[in-house]
């Protein structure tokens, strides 16, 4: 069994983490389970949370696009 | 579509004369005899209008000749369009179920389902909570609609402080609609506001307000070690 990670809706404010898990059934890929995902926000917190959850070289392709910067506040009162 | 009847006066079923002959086959014409037929002779095959072949002797293949046989009683194929087979192949094959799931899948509908890890932590500080057997994260998401089911054990509050926050959701809601949800809880301590329902912000972090008190959280201070949340569902566009 192997997994696939995958990046979706990554965009300056946010980014989408998707895994699934395949095998290969007579040399064709067939996913097992059901897909996990998580939306990281490009937050203080949320890169944070990428630092220490997402793999390279799936970090760095969303630091990317990201910047250098947090380009989402999260407020107290929200 | 009118069948040609092939029964002699007798009953019995009669070769098309045109096929065998103008004798037919046993010299006795049918009462419906086709004329007009120029195929060549066969023995012993009955054409109906409805396009069945039937052979006259076991075990002989009158395929080609009986098609002749066929148009000449029948007239042209029906015309099809070329189209037709091109469109069943698109179609058909497109509507699989793992093209659903994509963006230019069947339909152009995204639906699919999955799993999360909702994770605590505190709002003043994050903490390092401990998590029971239970830790289970649903979801199911139609176009830009998801729902999300959560349950949650803790055994330890691991240092949190603060606001109580639930993250780690499949998609960050749409920012200005407030999407609130229902959940049950237990071990929580008297001070806890009640009822309370949880709520999820633009930047996906899922939190519990006193549901006529918008000021008044549910918070460290709140919850016991082995503070328990089962049934969270939070239904939101994103």
């Amino acid at each position: 069994m192997y997994e696939i990670i995958s990046i979706k809706s990554l965009t300056t404010g946010q980014a989408v983490i998707t895994k699934d898990s395949y095998i290969d059934v007579n040399g064709t890929p067939a996913k097992v389970g059901d897909t996990w995902q998580r939306a990281y926000v490009n937050s203080t917190r949320g890169r944070g949370e990428v630092e220490a959850e997402v793999p390279e070289p799936y970090r760095s392709a969303i630091m990317a696009v990201w910047g250098a910067e947090p380009t989402v506040v999260e407020s107290a009162e929200d | 579509m009118p069948i040609l009847n092939l029964r002699n006066t007798a009953g019995e079923f009669e070769p098309i004369p045109a096929m065998i002959g103008p004798q037919g086959l046993q010299g006795v014409p049918g009462p419906n005899e086709i004329t007009t037929a120029t195929a060549t002779p066969l023995s012993g095959v009955l054409v109906g209008k409805d396009g069945y072949v039937k052979e006259g002797e076991a075990g002989e293949d009158f395929a080609a000749a009986a098609h002749a046989a066929q148009h000449a009683a029948n007239g042209a194929d029906p015309i099809i369009p070329a189209d037709i087979g091109a469109a069943a192949a698109d179609d058909l094959t497109g509507h699989i179920s793992t093209l659903v799931t994509g963006a230019a899948g069947a339909h152009g509908l995204k639906q699919y389902h999955g799993t999360w890890t909702p994770s605590f932590y505190g709002l003043t500080t994050a903490g390092s909570p401990v998590y029971g057997a239970d830790r289970i994260g649903e979801f199911s998401i139609i176009g830009n609609l998801c729902l999300i089911k959560a349950r949650v054990q803790l055994t330890s509050k691991g240092g949190m402080v603060g606001r109580l926050v639930l993250s780690g959701v499949p998609e960050l809601p749409r920012p200005g609609l407030v999407h609130n949800g229902t959940f049950g809880y237990v071990n929580a301590e008297s001070t806890a506001p009640t009822p309370v329902l949880p709520y999820i912000d633009a930047a996906g972090r899922i939190m519990f307000s006193g549901q006529s008190q918008a000021d008044v959280f549910l918070n460290d201070t709140n919850i016991k070690d082995n503070f328990f949340i089962t049934g969270l569902n939070i239904l939101y566009f994103f």
